[in-house]
């Protein structure tokens, strides 16, 4: 069974969740406050966490900063639309994944068992990755398209590992500079514009129908590759 | 400036009355023993004159008196005595005294006429200076700053602008006044009722006289004329906001109660029969409602994006935050927001590889292009096409949107960007809410681009461009690739 604890002060959207998370099988916690979010979050360790960013008592930036000292499980921030600062501000606060207001059920659901599924299994970071058609060797750094061998530069290469670590989940732009380029490069974000248009056109990946790579503007990117 | 011209006047006062008499007595011992003593009288008249004319009337008389004691002790029998034998002599101190009486009278009079011609001509140029100071002011605070430096350099006193007293009486309105009080003078700056909008307080360094009184008069005269310029300029500029701003309201209030209700009928009308009639409506009816419920739902939250959207661009908070972009990353966020209005219409993509980034604020070129394609989908049939397209001109990238609508005819097509403008085409197609092309606008504008109409290929509808001007990003260094 699991748990899904829900921190947002609006009744009507954590009636609307407890009713579309409890058909899909997920047992729910309700908090209307950071407060009481918190104690519910201590007190129970859900699976899952989804809050909103607007509460009452608590700034949800300051709420999540509180929230990570002792709970380690996945977290989905419901933003406006148009926040980007707001949104990688809470990325980079702990949040795994983010929810444009207003939202559909199935966007949600689909948020959902992304982070679930990567949590479930985030103490093995994956070592490669096969949809059949692209195929990715971690360890032996190699990679094929069709079955026919790919050559990509080392930081091209780092940048695929990078998204391919964290499948399904946001990877923000500040990350991925500073992980391939250094943190002297966080600012330099035409560096990653440059190389995530290489690497789609290696990988033959139309970005106008993104098979493998999604952009998240103004946030990030985010590998969307179903594995087989 | 006067105390300089003070000082050296007043030195003339203290040495002129001894010193000529002593030169005077110098030159007549020399010429003693080649002139009869009453001719030398006539060096020692010379002094006096000087004295008379360089000084004022009493410095003239004590240089009679030592010119004449000088003349009667060095020059007259018995010498080096003050006793008098002669009635000459006697006559010869009155001539002296006399001599020094009237001309030291009469320069006086010229110098005091002089000073006073001087000051008024100072008066006068500072009147000038303080018309023209006041002249080139277009707001309060700069007038206000300005007058109080002419009022410095008019009085000598210190100004300094205060905090306006809210208990101070009313006076005729857009005026200026001044009100003298013990330790000096306020100048009020009346506002449009009367009340004190602004204050400058003049710290008096000596008692205040009828000196002041008179500069002060003129000077707030003249600030009153500015003042009262200034402040009718404003209100009236502040009348034709205050229209143009109605005008906007009454349109964004009619555009809003009309857009937020149709969609809200539809939700309220379909939700109702659901709960009302559910039992003779079938599973596909059913499903239809929920349907039209959730489309309208949607539609209602893109209306309201765009109604904060214009509020931002509206109340000019827009900050850009630039960054780089490419347009495929751009076009893809579009297209997917896009996706559920597209429905049957097809969408065909064109864009030529390698084009360069973007250096723009992404959301908004974003919200900006997605506006522009929500427009197109609005005015193209069901199973109709648009286009996109993408190409380089130089250092402008052109977006181009057709869709395969009826099209704009070639004089219309300056209206499309303007707020609320919106095309009547019967019923067949959706009226928009004639925000988005408009929001379009600003942001593409505030981008340093331009937004058009342009002709559109045969079979086509209307083809809106965004044209976007391009940066050189800075290039990457050897190790970075």
């Amino acid at each position: 069974m699991t748990h899904v604890l829900i921190i947002d002060d609006e009744p009507q959207i954590r009636r609307f969740l407890t009713i579309c998370l409890g058909s899909q099988g997920y047992q729910l916690l309700e908090a209307e406050d950071a407060r009481q979010g918190l104690q519910q979050a201590a007190l129970h360790q859900p699976d899952l966490v989804i809050m909103d960013l607007g509460l009452p008592d608590m700034d949800g930036q300051l709420l999540l900063q509180q929230m990570r000292e002792f709970y380690k499980g996945p977290v989905i921030v419901l933003s406006v639309r148009n926040g980007e600062k707001d949104k990688v501000l809470a990325l980079d606060n702990g949040a795994n994944d983010y929810v444009e207001k207003p939202f559909g059920a199935n966007e949600l659901l689909a948020r959902i068992r992304s982070v679930l599924r990567t949590f479930g299994d985030v103490a093995v970071p994956p070592t490669g990755y096969d949809d059949g058609y692209l195929r990715v060797d971690l360890l032996d750094r190699r990679v094929s398209l069709a079955g026919e061998d790919l050559h990509l530069s080392k930081k091209e290469f780092e940048l695929l590992r990078s998204l391919i670590a964290h499948p399904g989940r946001i990877v923000t732009q500040q990350q991925l500079l500073k992980e391939i380029w250094g943190p002297h490069h966080t600012h330099d974000t035409h560096y990653l514009r440059i190389f995530i248009g290489r690497l789609r056109s290696k990988l033959g990946d139309d970005p106008t129908a993104p098979r493998h790579i999604e952009t998240e503007s103004g946030v990030g990117y985010r590998f969307i590759g179903q594995a087989d | 400036m006067t105390l300089q011209k003070l000082t050296r006047k007043d030195l003339l006062c203290f040495t002129l009355p001894w010193l000529t008499p002593l030169v005077a007595t110098g030159l007549a011992l020399l010429l003693a023993s080649v002139m009869p003593a009453a001719n030398l009288a006539l060096i020692y008249l010379a002094a006096v004159l000087v004295t008379a004319i360089s000084t004022r009337v009493w410095p003239a008389l004590v240089c009679a008196l030592l010119s004449f004691a000088a003349y009667n002790f060095f020059l007259t029998e018995p010498r080096y005595s003050l006793r008098m034998l002669h009635r000459e002599d006697a006559l010869t101190a009155a001539l002296l005294a006399m001599v020094a009486l009237i001309t030291g009278q009469m320069a006086g009079r010229l110098s005091e006429q002089v000073a006073a011609l001087r000051a008024s001509e100072r008066w006068n140029e500072q009147q000038m200076a303080c018309a023209r100071a006041l002249s080139v002011c277009v707001d309060r605070t700069t007038l206000i700053k300005a007058f109080a430096v002419q009022l410095e350099e008019t009085l000598d006193w210190y100004a300094r602008s205060v905090e306006p007293d809210a208990t101070t009486l009313s006076a005729s309105p857009r005026t200026v006044s001044w009100h003298e009080d013990p330790g000096g003078v306020n100048v009020l700056f009346h506002g449009s009722r009367g009340e004190a909008a602004n204050t400058i307080r003049l710290s008096a360094t000596e008692p205040t006289s009828a000196w002041h009184r008179e500069r002060l008069d003129v000077l707030v005269n003249l600030a009153s004329l500015a003042w009262g310029r200034i402040e009718l300029g404003e209100s009236l500029k502040q009348e034709t906001l205050d229209k143009e701003r109605e005008q906007l309201r009454s349109a964004l209030l009619s555009s809003v109660s009309h857009d937020l209700r149709t969609p809200l009928s539809t939700m309220i009308g379909s939700v109702s029969s659901l709960i009302d009639l559910s039992d003779s409506l079938d599973a596909s009816q059913r499903a239809e409602l929920l349907d039209n419920t959730l489309t309208e739902a949607r539609r209602l939250d893109r209306y309201i994006q765009k109604l904060l959207d214009m509020t931002r661009l509206g109340h000019g908070e827009l900050s850009l935050d630039r960054d780089w972009i490419g347009l495929d990353d751009l076009i893809s966020v579009v297209i997917r927001r896009s996706r559920p209005l597209l429905k049957d219409i097809e969408l065909k993509i064109d864009i030529p590889p390698d084009l360069p980034l973007l250096h723009v604020h992404p959301a908004l070129i974003e919200q900006a292009l997605f506006n522009v394609l929500e427009n197109a989908i609005r005015f193209s049939p069901a199973n109709g096409h648009i286009r996109l397209q993408a190409l380089q001109d130089d250092n402008w990238l052109h977006l181009d949107v057709s869709d395969s609508g009826p099209g704009i005819a070639p004089d219309k097509r300056a209206q499309v960007f303007d707020m609320f403008h919106t095309f009547s085409h019967g019923d067949q197609y959706a009226a928009g809410t004639g925000l988005g092309l408009a929001i379009c606008r600003s942001i593409v504008a505030a981008h340093g681009g331009r937004t058009s109409v342009e002709d559109s290929a045969p079979g086509d509808g209307a083809r809106v461009r965004i044209s976007l001007p391009l940066a050189t990003p800075t290039t990457m260094q050897e190790d970075d690739l």
